[in-house]
């Protein structure tokens, strides 16, 4: 086994491990970041669906939950899930970080507002432009304004994007401003040593102290012991309490408490075709009660894998492709669910985790006031018809129809493709021991010198897009640990590899 | 899981006879994926896959070769990361054994025919303890409509392909769009 001592080490690349990278960095520390991913840059990725799916997202883009009736989609590649998002940037709502300080975890409200302005600045978040915006957003936003309701446009972290729609699935040509772009190559600037295809293993902790990590260099297949004062779990929910699982660290609270927005997609078809693959995936957004709808167009791949229905109707609905738009409603649970270590993989050398989770009726009755309002929105803005995603594919072309078709969703496997791309929790923040695994420092309660910084300290699901929360968080808890606040550089210039399209951006956007 | 703990004892009971059998087996497939030059399917696991295939996507003017989506599912299965690389394979095997279950044969001993017809009932009928296993069609349909002649058939124009507008040309007429408030920490509420 090869040894070495550093000063920290930070478990995953992701939003909440790449920013405290970047800050362990900047002051100083000797910190190697371990990432069980691959280094993909923009120039390895393509728009070729299937490799993408299989080369940058956990098990292939296949992590189920364990009745596998929940698709689990999280990134595995060397800037964590921030490479799979649509640039979605949202604050969290006041009334979370409210609920959050009565369960524990306070955050000042001016704390959050400097970490939220330096990432958003970093980061370039602002309105996305309309330019980008898919042709499938004219009938949803049409359906908005007939029906009297509220419809608005996302913040991204995009610069120069193209509006190729393929964000899930990277970005070939570096306009997204995820972590692999900023905050990765950012900490490596002041001296953090990224390591991928690393996956770390165990924690060892004695006398109340994080002693060492244990990890596996995939490529070399050799074992690795790191020591360190500081240890950072940023593997995010499901990978951090896994670890703390294995390692027997974390208390009874370890692996509890996890939530989700969990949602899936509803398709509707209109008259003409409409091309909504021409633009971003993601433009509009609606908050309801107790979800939320967001536009989400799939590339062809995935998009099909959206449609409902069998055999011939499945092929022959999704041959409509240029008819159809979509859209996804997102439901935050309660923190029921569980990561546990898996029965079978309790046998295995490493044993892997496995999340258990029942929908609660509240669950199941808000997805369905949700389905319903999408429909609503889609038909009154000129669909011909919608497909209420149930197995069978229940087929809606007037409200009329819609209560018999809504009220066939009565269980989570009624509803096909149902997952969620935002798990929280599962290694809350909160002051007792016995309900949460780390303090308001984000400190492992018992364990000095292990931090969890992710989104699985989150005590409640965030209820909007979670990417710039797990960001502000890092960030904010670094400036508590004593870390000296440290200005980012701006955002990179999009791949220099792909001058020509930068320029054919200023100039242009694309139609078929 | 708990369904099938009533098999464990004859499992066991059998291995004398089911050990040197599996082996057999196992050495079999692994050849025969050698041979076909496949990195993951074995033939068993291909024949699944041609029947899934077949079953959850039937049409007559169909634009991709089965032969490519069996190609596509096998690279990417070899592309996968490591964890629980086992599962898809595992799963496609298991599908063949659940037929043995219903028909005291494998999906692979069936005619085509019949062989979608069993899966069918699998995967479908209310109760069936392998209705789980369903899930394995969309690894078909990933593979399916990841190809560029499914794609251009569903009416996809690549972005490579697509022509240069003019941007003022193409502002959408929705492009007064509000842009959602982000400044305090309060969204706002519909
Ligand atoms: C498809 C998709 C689209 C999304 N779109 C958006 C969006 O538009 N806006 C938004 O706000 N949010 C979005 N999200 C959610 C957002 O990306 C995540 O909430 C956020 O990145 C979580 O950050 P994290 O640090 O907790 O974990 P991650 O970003 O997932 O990072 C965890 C990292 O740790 C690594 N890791 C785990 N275990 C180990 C181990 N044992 N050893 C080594 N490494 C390990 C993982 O490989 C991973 O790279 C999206 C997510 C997905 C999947
Ligand atoms: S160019 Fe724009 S739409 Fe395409 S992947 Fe990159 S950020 Fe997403």
């Amino acid at each position: 086994m090869h040894e070495e001592r550093v000063d920290a080490v930070v478990i995953g690349s992701g939003a909440g491990g790449s920013v405290t990278a970047f800050r362990l960095g900047r002051a100083g520390a000797r910190t190697v970041v371990l990432e069980r991913g691959r280094r993909l840059p923009p120039e390895a990725q393509s728009h070729d669906e299937l490799a993408m799916l299989a080369n940058l997202y956990k098990e292939g883009g296949a992590q189920l939950t364990a009745d596998l009736d929940l698709l689990l989609l999280q990134g595995s590649v060397v800037g964590g899930s921030t490479v799979l998002t649509n640039g979605v940037c949202f604050r969290m709502p006041e009334s979370v970080r409210r609920r959050w300080a009565t369960q524990g975890f306070a955050l000042g409200r001016g704390e959050l507002q400097t970490a939220y302005e330096r990432i958003e600045a970093a980061l370039g978040v602002r309105p996305m432009s309309p330019v980008h915006l898919n042709p499938g957003t004219e009938p949803a936003v049409k359906g908005f304004e007939a029906l009297g309701l509220d419809v608005q446009r996302f913040h991204k972290n995009l610069r120069g994007c193209l509006g190729c729609g393929y964000c899930n699935m990277g970005c070939p040509y570096g306009r997204k401003q995820d972590a692999a772009r900023t905050w990765i190559p950012w900490a490596e600037a002041a001296g953090v040593d990224v390591r991928a295809r690393h996956e770390v293993l165990k924690l060892e902790a004695r006398r109340g102290r994080i002693q060492a990590v244990v990890a596996r260099d995939l490529e070399r297949d050799e074992t690795v012991r790191l020591r360190a004062e500081r240890v950072v779990l940023a593997g995010g929910a499901i990978g951090s309490p896994e670890l703390l699982l294995r390692s027997r660290l974390g208390g009874a609270a370890a692996g509890r408490r996890m939530g989700m927005h969990v949602g899936s997609i509803l398709v509707a078809e209109m008259d003409e075709p409409i091309d909504a693959f021409l633009g971003d995936q993601m433009g509009w957004w609606h908050k309801g009660d107790g979800f939320a709808l967001e536009q989400v167009h799939n590339p062809p791949m995935t998009f099909a894998l959206t449609v409902p229905g069998r055999s011939e109707l499945h092929h022959e609905r999704t041959g409509r492709y240029r008819h159809l738009t979509s859209a996804g409603v997102l439901v935050p649970t309660p923190m029921s669910a569980r990561v546990v270590l898996g029965r079978l993989g309790r046998l295995a050398k490493v044993p892997r985790a496995d999340v258990l989770y029942k929908a609660e009726a509240s669950v199941v009755a808000a997805l369905r006031r949700g389905f319903d309002r999408l429909a609503r929105v889609y038909l009154a803005g000129g669909a011909r018809r919608v497909f209420v995603p149930l197995h069978q594919g229940s087929c809606v072309e007037h409200v009329d129809e819609l209560p018999a078709a809504i009220a066939r969703i009565r269980r989570p496997k009624d509803v096909p493709g149902l997952g969620t791309a935002h798990p929280q929790g599962g290694a809350v923040a909160g002051d007792e021991a016995r309900t949460s695994v780390v303090d308001a420092s984000l400190q492992v309660h018992g364990v000095q010198g292990l931090y969890v910084v992710d989104a699985s300290v989150f005590p409640s699901c965030v209820e909007v897009n979670p990417q710039l929360t797990v960001m502000a968080v890092a960030d904010a808890v670094s400036t508590r640990w004593g870390l000296p606040p440290s200005e980012p550089p701006m955002s990179p210039a999009p791949s220099p590899a792909r001058a020509l399209e930068v320029e054919r951006e200023e100039e242009t956007v694309c139609s078929s | 899981m708990r369904r099938l703990l009533p098999w464990l004892p004859v499992f066991v009971l059998s291995l004398p006879v089911s050990g040197p059998w599996l082996l057999v087996t196992w050495w079999r497939e692994r050849r025969g994926r050698q041979a076909r030059g496949r990195r993951v399917l074995t033939p068993t696991m291909e024949t699944i896959v041609r029947r899934l295939v077949e079953e959850s996507i039937t049409v007559s003017d169909d634009p991709v070769p089965l032969e490519h989506v069996v190609d596509n599912v096998d690279r990417y299965l070899d592309a996968r990361e490591p964890t629980r690389r086992w599962r898809i394979p595992f799963g496609l095997l298991l599908v063949d054994l659940a037929a043995w279950t219903r028909t005291r044969r494998r999906v692979t001993q069936l005619a085509p025919e019949r062989g979608r017809e069993v899966l069918r009932r699998l995967f479908d009928e209310p109760g069936s303890p392998w209705a789980r296993l369903g899930r394995l069609r969309q690894l078909v349909r990933l593979a399916y409509y990841a190809h560029p002649s499914a794609q251009q058939w569903m009416g996809f124009v690549p972005f490579d392909a697509r022509t240069p507008t003019p941007r003022p040309a193409r502002v959408p007429p929705v492009a007064d769009l509000p842009v959602m408030d982000a400044r305090p920490l309060e969204v706002r509420h519909a």
